[in-house]
């Protein structure tokens, strides 16, 4: 999509720069674009060098107008999983589609104990770690919801349970 | 094979209407001659001294100096065509009003160089230190400063005041504390590179790339035109 105000704005720009030029410098630069580029047909070094143009009021673009503007700027995967319906942001995690600002996603209940596990190891006595315990070294940051996946077991408490 | 010169005198024997071509001049000290208003064609310059020497107004074309002593050698509003500069001593050079075609500047020492005026077309500077040198009311279209041993070319303190860059590759340079005041840029490359001090006030961006770049507050707000 041409932006006919950025483009008018980048020719006033140079416009405004080539007036400290000149007469014979013009020339000379006119001749020089034009032989090389023109007659000479020589490619630019990087052709879409700078295109992506951040918008000067990136800062003030709410978190939907941005991921907006990102998506339409930038060809990246990960952007796809964004999307906006109604004003509203969601992203994409496996096969669901969460809300930002919506509710947090339930997490899948624990698998029901295998019926190989001695039956003195019920899961359900197995003590969770209190509020003030710092989160497991192991566990990354966020970790997308894998309903068909089991609950991980953590290594830890099994130890515990043994002792 | 060219002809080889080894000395002053068969240079300066072979020197007529002020041409010179076809030759391969090599392990002299042609500091005392003038090559003002020369045409030189095919020379080549092999560990030679040209210090001082000035090649003012001449035309140099396929002209390749290699380890060479050109400090404070005078280009000034010389024609260097398709001319390649190797391993050669540039330290203040002039290159005033010079226009350089197709020129490659490999592993050259060019601190406080002085290209003001000039016009840089397709031309390569790989490995070299243009430390405090000045671009001023140059132009420079595609053409790209590298430095594949050290990784960010040196440009430390150089001028492009007033200057046009259209098509430059400067991606990965040290520009720290150069000088773009008033410069436009049309289509430059300046992702990864150090632009911290750099002075852009009055320069025109236009699709200039900085990702990465280095920079403070002030070259930030600048570039962005706020």
């Amino acid at each position: 999509m041409v932006d006919i105000r950025e483009d008018l704005r980048q020719q006033t720009q140079i416009e405004e720069a080539l007036q400290h030029h000149s007469k014979n410098e013009l020339i000379e630069m006119m001749s020089n674009l034009l032989k090389t580029y023109v007659i000479d047909g020589v490619r630019p070094h990087k052709p879409d060098v700078g295109r992506v143009h951040i918008p000067q009021t990136l800062r003030g673009l709410d978190f939907v107008s941005l991921i907006e503007t990102l998506k339409f700027h930038l060809d990246l995967p990960d952007l796809e999983k964004f999307n906006i319906v109604d004003g509203q942001v969601y992203v994409k995690l496996g096969n669901s589609e969460y809300a930002l600002d919506g509710p947090a996603p339930a997490r899948p209940a624990p698998p029901p104990p295998v019926s190989a596990a001695p039956p003195s190891r019920p899961a359900a006595q197995s003590p969770a770690p209190t509020p003030s315990a710092p989160p497991p070294a192991a566990a990354p940051p966020t970790p997308a919801p894998k309903p068909a996946a089991p609950a991980p077991i953590d290594d830890r408490f099994r130890m515990l349970e043994l002792d | 094979m060219e002809n080889v010169y080894e000395s002053l005198h068969e240079v300066r024997d072979h020197c007529r209407d002020q041409t010179l071509d076809g030759c391969l001049i090599q392990r002299t000290d042609l500091s005392v001659l003038s090559f003002e208003e020369y045409l030189l064609d095919r020379v080549s310059f092999k560990s030679v001294g040209l210090g001082g020497v000035s090649f003012h107004k001449g035309t140099l074309h396929q002209v390749s100096f290699n380890g060479a002593v050109l400090r404070g050698t005078n280009f000034a509003l010389a024609h260097v065509r398709g001319s390649n500069f190797f391993n050669s001593e540039l330290i203040e050079a002039q290159f005033v009003g010079c226009l350089l075609e197709q020129a490659r500047f490999y592993d050259c020492r060019l601190t406080n160089s002085v290209f003001q005026g000039s016009r840089i077309l397709n031309s390569k500077f790989s490995g070299v230190d243009l430390y405090g040198s000045s671009f001023e009311r140059a132009m420079l279209m595609h053409t790209t400063f590298a430095d594949p041993r050290m990784d960010n070319a040196q440009l430390s303190g150089v001028s492009f005041k007033n200057a046009v860059l259209v098509d430059v590759d400067l991606s990965t340079a040290n520009l720290y504390g150069a000088d773009f005041t008033d410069a436009l840029l049309v289509k430059v490359d300046m992702r990864d590179s150090n632009l911290v001090n750099a002075k852009f006030q009055g320069a025109r961006l236009l699709d200039v790339a900085t990702e990465r770049a280095d920079m403070g507050d002030e070259q930030r707000r600048a570039i962005r035109g706020i």
